[in-house]
């Protein structure tokens, strides 16, 4: 049959109409031929060890410039006041650089064996809450243990970390083990007081930040249904912390809790708190009204390299997915959506407006909803943080880390990287995800591996 | 014929209307062939190499290590030349395995312990000076500021490069004695990742891209990933360690300040990078290389590439006497000269070499 000309022009017209909606409203998309730009058109194509490490692919000149800068402060090693450059560092520290933590832009691990401790610290607090509703700093630590210190000062404590088998099968009766990690604290410098609350964390990449800082706000709390009106089990909560430079509580949006609420107070606490460097943001050094405080030296990040730190961190580029054609992976996609996973972790969402506009109105694949979900007891860490409970964890997003292993070596995941390979970070879901992965465990050996494929192509 | 052109009409429309709401992708890859045969005997030949300057390093720091043992039983000057010699043969190996900055130097800290910059003097002076007791539990805590290289550097040189065997204490002995013991240990690390069959090995995983290689799903991966070092550290040569403390007019930026060695840990960097290049380390000559792959596809490249390496080796040989520490104040416009050179280097492999690979 022939078409009438008219009829094409309708038929056309409706196709455009779909193909150029907003799916700000839709988060999974059983079709999405551009999925491979995790970023837009900011996504960098790299796929070696370097993968996280690219300026955004549409940087412009002044950004870049500033992104140099940045780079070289992030890449900056501090050591021991006095120094002809780079002093500053401690007197309570858990690292010398951006980058001992972050390598290359990435995600770190747990020590192994007797390793040092690079990249996994441990948050700290009282009962009870501060004047703006967030944890409580303890008495003589703060909110964040320093398990290193320049000499003459005593580390707040040393951490051990061992590790119990449990062991389980998924339905077909192939059996599989989770380690359970269990913390001791040795030799803190002053005693603990009985219910002081801790909590692991492990480093996040880097890369994709300043895209999901210029998510619109209210793009975010479309995803939220605190209160599950809609019955399917899954809530997801907006945190409300507090913002420093505005002096007010805004939304959340970074870190394992979403208890930051821009990059620039995440770069600005980070570098205090794991590094001892102060900055306008966190004047004060570490040890501040602890029994070992020292004088306080002048901000050692002035504000243009916090800032450019800052801008550094929002210039990073997501990587492309590689094969997001292969069958498998397709297969594994729809497992992913049918399991019901992409309902927190969101594939596909568009930016507001950034005052950077290489990141604004991009369709971006983050694979995340920036909210809190209660994951279970397994995971719990006990410790509120805001709005967040101690099961309750932000959804981390999940572009990118298929190239775990080749840009840090490793496959840990999860908060406290407890997941030796992306199934055992699966498995240890709970919660409102409980469903979720009891569906995964029905799953055949073929959709298992499947499911695994698609998430090692993100 | 009507109908036909109207049909067009939409169909062109239709087709622009839509690009005009996609994003601005310009730069859609076609994945190519996960094994290409040429790159595949290329990266044969790169993992020969490194495999080679990892063998190297291991050797030479348990010879440092067996040269400080000697040292710690007869604190002679003797001795101790003997070990500052070790020290600086220790750093050739090292200082030209900066093309292989990725996989276990980054991922296993080999890197961070044992060449961390720049070097922690005042948390190291007050270790020295406490009464912390010295063991290798406690070498391995220490920050990486405070070991491996550098630290044994301003232990055996001194500051200002004049330790005579007599001033050293039984402190400093202990201190020396673990930290090349540890220093031996972070390079028996890097050979064992790039021996074959070893356990995690990676240099297995390397060798292995595009087939069953857990890192790299095609061979092209792998060039780019040597590639990326290589302007890594043409990047790092030029502008951190050679304009930073020329422009600053200070010996602090220097990398081996306290040997005055530096000169040699350049030359070092950029024979590294040649070496990988051409496919000769030692005594090793690939067949298949870099160089070969370039060139059998843009001959002009290839000899643009080779042509500047000669002049950047060339300007850092006419750098007499090549002791970094007095050059940076004599010598500022050769060394911005070399500099800008290494620059150009830098700018053509990761442009023109990329281009012609594909990467």
């Amino acid at each position: 049959m022939y078409v009438k000309c008219w009829d094409c022009k309708f038929i056309a017209f409706a196709f455009l109409l779909w193909a150029c909606q907003d799916n700000t409203s839709q988060p999974v998309s059983e079709n999405d031929p551009d999925e491979v730009y995790s970023g837009g058109t900011t996504t960098s194509f790299d796929v070696t060890s370097r993968a996280y490490t690219f300026p955004l692919a549409n940087i412009g000149d002044a950004s870049l410039a500033q992104h140099n800068v940045g780079d070289i402060v992030f890449d900056a090693t501090f050591v021991t006041p006095p120094a002809s450059f780079n002093g500053g560092l401690g007197p309570l520290y858990n690292n010398t650089s951006c980058k001992s933590c972050h390598a290359n832009d990435g995600r770190a691990r747990p020590p192994l064996g007797n390793e040092p401790f690079n990249g996994l610290l441990f948050r700290i607090s009282a009962q009870g809450v501060d004047a703006h509703g967030g944890p409580l700093p303890l008495q003589g630590f703060g909110l964040q243990v320093q398990t290193r210190a320049i000499i003459g000062v005593q580390p707040e404590m040393n951490i051990s970390i061992s590790y119990e088998e449990i062991s389980d099968s998924f339905e077909d009766g192939q059996m599989y083990s989770l380690q359970k990690p269990t913390y001791t604290i040795i030799n803190p410098y002053i005693p603990i007081p009985i219910g002081t609350m801790i909590s692991p964390r492990v480093a996040n990449p880097n890369f994709g930040l300043g895209l999901l800082e210029a998510v619109a706000e209210q793009t975010i709390l479309s995803y939220a249904d605190e209160n599950d009106t809609n019955g399917d089990g899954i809530s997801g909560k907006a945190n409300y912390v507090y913002d420093q430079s505005l002096n007010q509580i805004v939304l959340g949006r970074f870190g394992w809790k979403a208890s930051q609420p821009s990059l620039i107070q995440q770069a600005a606490a980070a570098a205090n708190g794991d590094m001892g460097i102060t900055s306008t943001y966190f004047p004060d050094e570490t040890s501040k009204e602890q029994i070992q405080d020292v004088v306080a030296h002048d901000p050692e990040l002035s504000s243009d390299q916090l800032n450019a730190i800052k801008v550094y961190l929002e210039t990073l580029a997501p990587p492309a997915r590689r094969n997001s054609s292969d069958a498998t992976v397709l297969k594994g996609r729809g497992l992913f959506i049918q399991a019901r996973c992409s309902a927190c972790h969101i594939p596909k969402m568009r930016t507001g407006s950034s005052g950077l506009s290489e990141l604004s109105n991009q369709t971006i694949r983050p694979y995340t909803d920036l909210l809190l979900h209660d994951m279970g007891e397994g995971l719990s860490d006990g410790r509120p943080d805001y709005k967040a409970s101690g099961s309750e964890w932000r959804t981390p997003p999940l572009w990118g880390i298929g190239l775990t292993k080749i840009v840090n070596g490793h496959t840990s995941f999860l908060h406290d990287g407890r997941a030796r390979s992306l199934m055992e970070a699966v498995l240890w879901h709970g919660g409102e995800a409980e469903q979720s992965k009891q569906d995964i465990k029905k799953m055949s050996q073929a959709d298992r591996n499947a499911l695994i494929k698609f998430l090692e192509s993100l | 014929m009507k109908k036909l052109f109207n049909k067009n009409i939409i169909a062109v429309c239709l087709l622009l209307a839509l690009a005009g709401c996609k994003d601005d992708f310009d730069n859609i890859r076609i994945e190519s062939n996960p094994i290409d045969s040429d790159q595949h005997q290329t990266i044969q030949g790169l993992a020969q190499i490194e495999k080679e300057i990892a063998l190297n390093w291991a050797t030479v720091t348990s010879d440092l290590y067996n040269g400080v043992t000697a040292f710690k039983t007869t604190t002679s000057d003797a001795n101790l030349i003997n070990v500052q010699n070790l020290w600086k043969l220790a750093r050739n190996p090292w200082e030209s395995n900066e093309s292989f900055g990725f996989g276990p130097a980054s991922t296993d800290d080999i890197d961070a312990s044992s060449d961390d910059w720049p070097f922690d003097i005042t948390a190291f002076n007050a270790i020295l000076s406490s009464n912390q007791t010295l063991n290798q539990a406690f070498i391995v805590e220490m920050t990486t500021t405070t070991k491996g290289f550098h630290a044994i550097e301003y232990l055996v040189f001194g500051s200002d490069g004049k330790k005579k065997a007599t001033d050293f204490n039984s402190r400093e002995l202990q201190m020396l004695d673990l930290l090349s013991f540890d220093l031996r240990t972070q390079a028996g690390k890097l050979n064992t990742r790039w021996t074959t069959g070893s356990a995690d090995s990676f240099y297995d995983d390397f060798i292995s891209a595009g087939s069953t290689s857990s890192s790299y799903a095609t061979t092209s991966a792998v060039l780019g990933e040597v590639l990326g070092s290589m302007v890594d550290i043409l990047t790092e040569l030029p502008d951190n360690k050679i304009q930073t403390p020329v422009s600053l007019q200070s010996n602090a930026y220097l990398e081996s300040r306290f040997s005055d060695y530096s000169f040699y840990d350049y030359r070092n960097n950029l024979n590294g990078v040649y070496a990988v290049y051409v496919g000769k380390y030692g005594n090793i000559t690939t067949k298949k290389n870099i160089s070969s792959l370039v060139g059998a596809a843009n001959p002009a490249v290839n000899e643009k590439v080779l042509t500047q390496f000669k002049l950047s080796l060339a300007l850092m040989d006419l750098i007499q006497p090549t002791s970094m520490n007095q050059a940076i104040l004599t010598k500022q416009d050769q060394l911005n000269d070399l500099a800008g050179e290494l620059q150009k280097l830098n700018k053509i492999l990761n442009e023109d070499v990329r281009e012609v690979l594909g990467l």
